[in-house]
């Protein structure tokens, strides 16, 4: 019977679909990629989606979606879609993954930024290595063999300069029949003899061996390179969608050539006294890596439970929703970055999303 | 004896024969001669015909010649003619309410003609009480109200329509309210109309158009009867508009706000076969053309209000509107919807993808339905190339609706032959108990589609099953022509589902104090002769509301209820029955069992000088009685039929 609305968990992934005759529109949940943290669930315009268990009420044996959303209230808006920083929610339209209200420009997107300065940035990958998510890879431009010399040459050179002193030149050809970046043309005409002579040069060819130079019995050629100020050997290729802005690549980054920034300002604060230690269910959901157990460096020393290193953490606030602990952990979100325009609708949501979060007892 | 200013009651007995309706059985000159000794009866006689000219005459002239102040006729029902006779002693100079009728006709003649003894002693029964009540008779005086010259139309299908245009071009004032976005109801969701193939938008838009346009009209769409008070002539109607979150005054009806629009949602209009946007209207030919924001599924992202520019059509903040009508009097057209096919499990609705409703067709093959009248089924959006029409889903079925909804038969025809017209290989099949084709034009057009090649099997279906992965659907069911089980597989089907009256109906059925028959239709005044009118006063019936019926029904109805509803307005005052409830205040004390009990809605509870006294609104009284049987201090007496009157009755039959 149509209009159909249905809701399934299908391999990983939960599709919320509202069927009619000539319109599909599907919400589909990546469980892989949720991490619970309930901004969706404050940022739905019509109260669609609910908190579903997050953390240590939750064992993982069959995926557990951790938001549910109601089919009978989702107006298949595409709000959570802009506002999710794990991209785990898409909306597609007959199949189509389409967002109207971002294409409209009804709703901005959030914002998160990497910026890589080139001149600083060695492509080590260290970055690549470190990153939680493929927001990063490295991409070097290397001879696909070693022996391809021109290819090699290309690393370092910005360009390479041919120059033939045709005083000098008498169209040998030697230059030409050892080399392949080079050739030599003569053309004549019945009437005049010889009228056209130049010695072209291919300068993607060249391997800079300077053999041309060396061999030439006038000294006519005269080769230069035009070295780069940094050797060419690739570069750190971004993908924004992937990236939920943890900043574990600016702290490995060894030549400070990273920069994120963050669609949250804020602060999260963890009340270590009020943990009671031997649960680490925030450490396990946070999604950036940045909760830790202290660790003693030597004995008889006192630290805390447990503890947050402020630099990584996106404050997304999974850990909030997953702590079993009255006021353990707080989240205080200041501000909120978007790309695009900022609506009255995007306003409320801010409002809602600025909101001071502490866990709560579980039940 | 008299209680009317001391006169000594003076009574006249008229017999009546009804040719041999009364006289075959009933010795009336021993009726009569009878009658000639009871106390106060100065005369008595028989006649042929008592309502015929001659017998009017007769009982005139012996009011004359006698004197008489109090008459009995012993005729037939004074539903028939209490009237006539009324009218007739009224002539004569007499109170009309000095008049009283014994039923010796239905209630003796007609049921006793095999015992001509018993019913002659039982009619002397019947003349005994009835001249005993006559003697204490009292005169009545009817009131006057006058008539408020407005119409309320309530519902605004094609019956609406046509009665709001009817009762504007009679230059009558008339507010149409509708509770949907638009005019039009569900005959503008129809493609085509039976047996004519006319499309059904393009003779309705019309009408819907003339009443946007007529200055006679005032058009309250998105709105809702939610209380009415009052009685003929005089009806306070208070009507909620529900905000749009637009402004009529500025809407122009671009669309721009839709093309916008991010969020998607079912149309209610295509039955959900098809999309609309949060902000909407529900067909292009919509009247008013003003958008709606459905705000169960708006997120106020405020595109629309930047679509919609200057114009400032468009405001979150509307509120709900009251506005207050006064009106002589109202018409109910409120119309149906369909049974819900989901109650026949085994029919499989809401089960199978490609089972739909006769509606969902009627969206699906229209050209300004969603698939722009390609015919495709649900599961993959293909034509069929096989389909069957169940009919009497629901109808005629003594575990769901015992009627026949009287429009299946000839929709489905039309169905089959809207598919063979463009699928043409398609194979169709219709599964019927009898083929109803009752109306001009019907017959033959049952003829033209049986020529069309589409299959008749005589049977009721039995049960649906789906195939699971072709998602055909295998019907079981007996051609009890051959006598034998039959299972067709088919792409499609369509459930011909029968109507119900629409369940927005009973919360104004209850407000107007208006009466159902058993199968939750309205109840007519008189099922022949009245059926366009309700049993209160000024309460008018038009289209499916009152019963099952189809277009042509309808419109006439809707034109016979116009009519009605405007006698009282162009005879500008109305008189009111004096025989109504009467409440002597000195006995009451307030405690509101009549107010509870009163079905009309006429009696009130109300301070008097500190005290709760009962009220009767004479207007609205019917005079049935309840409050005064009620009544523990027997404050309440119904005039005309007061304790003494009945008593003297009761008296009159045990003591004779």
């Amino acid at each position: 019977m149509l209009p159909a609305l249905r809701r399934a968990v299908e391999k990983e992934q939960v599709v919320v679909e509202q069927r009619m005759l000539t319109v599909t529109q599907q919400l589909v949940i990546d469980l892989s990629r949720c991490v619970g943290c309930g901004i969706c669930v404050l940022s739905c315009p019509k109260e669609a989606i609910t908190q579903g268990p997050v953390g240590a009420a939750v064992k993982r044996a069959a995926p557990v979606p951790p938001i549910v959303v109601d089919e009978s209230k989702c107006s298949f808006c595409g709000v959570c879609v802009a506002m999710c920083p794990f991209g785990a929610i898409k909306l597609f339209i007959n199949g189509e993954p389409k967002v109207p209200i971002i294409e409209e420009e009804g709703f901005p997107k959030l914002f998160k930024s990497i910026e890589i300065d080139k001149d600083e940035c060695t492509v080590c990958g260290l970055c690549v290595d470190v990153c939680l998510r493929d927001a990063l890879t490295r991409v070097l431009y290397m001879p696909q063999v070693r022996s391809d010399a021109a290819a090699r040459v290309r690393l370092v050179a910005e360009s390479i300069k041919f120059e033939v002193d045709y005083d000098k030149c008498t169209f040998c050809t030697l230059c030409s029949s050892i080399c392949e970046a080079i050739e030599v043309v003569k053309e004549f005409s019945s009437e005049e003899g010889l009228v056209g002579k130049h010695v072209l040069f291919d300068e993607e060819k060249c391997t800079f061996c300077r053999t041309c130079e060396m061999i030439c019995p006038e000294g006519a050629i005269k080769i230069e390179l035009a070295t780069r100020d940094k050797p060419w050997v690739g570069e750190i290729v971004r993908n924004l969608d992937e990236c939920i802005a943890c900043s574990r690549c600016v702290v490995a980054c060894p030549k400070d050539a990273i920069r994120v920034e963050k669609p949250f300002e804020g602060e999260i604060v963890f009340n270590a006294d009020k943990c009671p230690g031997e649960c680490s269910t925030c450490v396990e959901v946070c999604p950036c890596g940045a909760i830790y157990l202290p660790q003693p460096t030597k004995p008889g020393e006192k630290v805390p439970r447990i503890a947050v290193n402020q630099d990584l953490c996106m404050l997304c606030g999974a850990c909030v929703s997953a702590c079993p602990v009255e006021g353990a952990i707080e989240l205080r979100r200041k501000a909120v970055r978007c790309e695009g325009p900022e609506t009255d609708l995007w306003k409320e949501v801010v409002e809602k999303l600025t909101k001071p979060l502490v866990s709560r007892r579980l039940g | 004896m008299s209680k009317s200013g001391g006169e000594e009651p003076r009574i006249g007995v008229f017999v009546c024969h009804c040719g041999t309706n009364i006289a075959g059985v009933v010795d009336v000159k021993e009726v009569a001669e009878y009658a000639k000794t009871l106390p106060n009866v100065v005369y008595a006689t028989d006649y042929v015909y008592m309502c015929s000219d001659p017998g009017q005459e007769l009982i005139k002239q012996a009011i004359k010649e006698h004197n008489l102040n109090r008459i009995v006729v012993a005729a037939c029902s004074p539903r028939l003619h209490e009237l006539t006779f009324r009218r007739t002693v009224s002539e004569a100079g007499l109170n009309p309410f000095l008049f009283e009728q014994a039923n010796i006709r239905e209630q003796n003649s007609w049921v006793h003609m095999d015992n001509p003894e018993e019913a002659t002693r039982k009619a002397k029964d019947l003349v005994r009480m009835a001249v005993a009540k006559a003697r204490l008779l009292e005169p009545l005086e009817p009131k006057e109200v006058p008539v408020e010259p407005a119409v309320l139309v309530i519902g605004g299908g094609i019956a609406g329509i046509q009665a709001s245009l009817d009762l504007a071009n009679k230059g009558i004032r008339v507010y149409l309210v509708e509770k949907e976005p638009s005019i039009g109801g569900n005959m503008i969701r129809l493609d085509k109309t039976f047996p004519t193939l006319d499309c059904s938008a393009c003779i309705l838009t019309p009408k819907m158009v003339d009443v946007s346009r007529h200055p006679n009209i005032t058009l309250y769409a998105y709105s809702e009867v939610v209380e009415v008070d009052g009685y003929i002539g005089n009806f306070d109607v208070k009507i909620l508009k529900k905000p749009r979150y637009v402004r009529e005054d500025r809407c122009t009806g671009c669309g721009k706000c839709a093309e916008v629009c991010p969020v998607t949602v079912p149309n209610e209009f295509d039955l959900g076969l098809g999309p609309r946007k949060a902000i909407y209207i529900p067909f292009p030919q919509a009247v008013p053309a003003v958008y709606t924001i459905d705000m169960d599924h708006c997120i106020k992202c405020g595109l629309c209000v930047k679509a919609c520019g200057e114009l400032e059509a468009i405001d979150f903040d509307q509120k709900p509107e009251e506005v207050n009508v006064k009106v002589g009097t109202i018409i109910v057209a409120t119309g149906f919807e369909l049974f819900d096919a989901r109650q026949k499990p085994e029919y499989g609705y809401g089960i199978y993808q490609n089972v739909i409703t006769s509606l969902q067709f009627e969206r699906l093959v229209n050209a300004s339905g969603p698939t722009g009248g390609q015919i495709v089924r649900p599961s993959d959006g293909k034509p069929p190339k096989s389909v069957a029409i169940l009919l009497c889903v629901g109808s005629r079925d003594q575990k769901a609706l015992p009627y026949c909804s009287r429009i299946c038969c000839m929709y489905s025809l039309k169905h089959a032959h809207q598919i063979k017209e463009k699928i043409p290989d398609a194979e169709v099949y219709i599964l019927y108990m009898d083929i109803r084709s009752f109306g001009k034009g019907y017959e033959e057009f049952y003829n033209r589609v049986q020529h069309e090649g589409v299959k008749l099997i005589r049977g009721r279906a039995s049960e649906i099953w789906e195939d699971p992965e072709t998602k055909n659907l295998i019907v079981r069911a007996e051609d009890t022509f051959l006598g034998k089980p039959v299972e067709l597989e088919v792409e499609m089907v369509i459930l011909a589902t029968g109507v119900i009256p629409n369940p927005a109906t009973e919360p104004i059925r209850k407000a107007l104090f208006i009466t159902q028959s058993p199968d939750g239709f309205l109840l007519e005044a008189h099922p022949k002769l009245n059926p366009m009118s309700t049993t209160v006063d000024g309460i008018y019936l038009a289209g499916m509301c009152q019963g099952p019926k189809d277009i042509p029904d309808t419109v006439a109805q809707a034109s016979a209820a116009a009519s009605a509803a405007s006698i009282p307005i162009l005879q500008g005052k109305i008189v009111i029955e004096p025989i109504v409830a009467n409440v002597d205040e000195n006995l009451c004390g307030g405690c509101g069992i009549c107010e509870s009990v009163c079905p009309y809605g006429a009696v009130t509870v109300e301070e008097v000088g500190g005290k709760r006294k009962a009220r009767v609104n004479e207007a609205k009284c019917k005079g049935c009685g309840s409050c005064g049987a009620a009544c523990p201090s027997g404050a309440i007496t119904v005039l005309h039929f007061k304790d003494d009157q009945i008593l003297a009755q009761v008296d009159a039959l045990l003591t004779g």
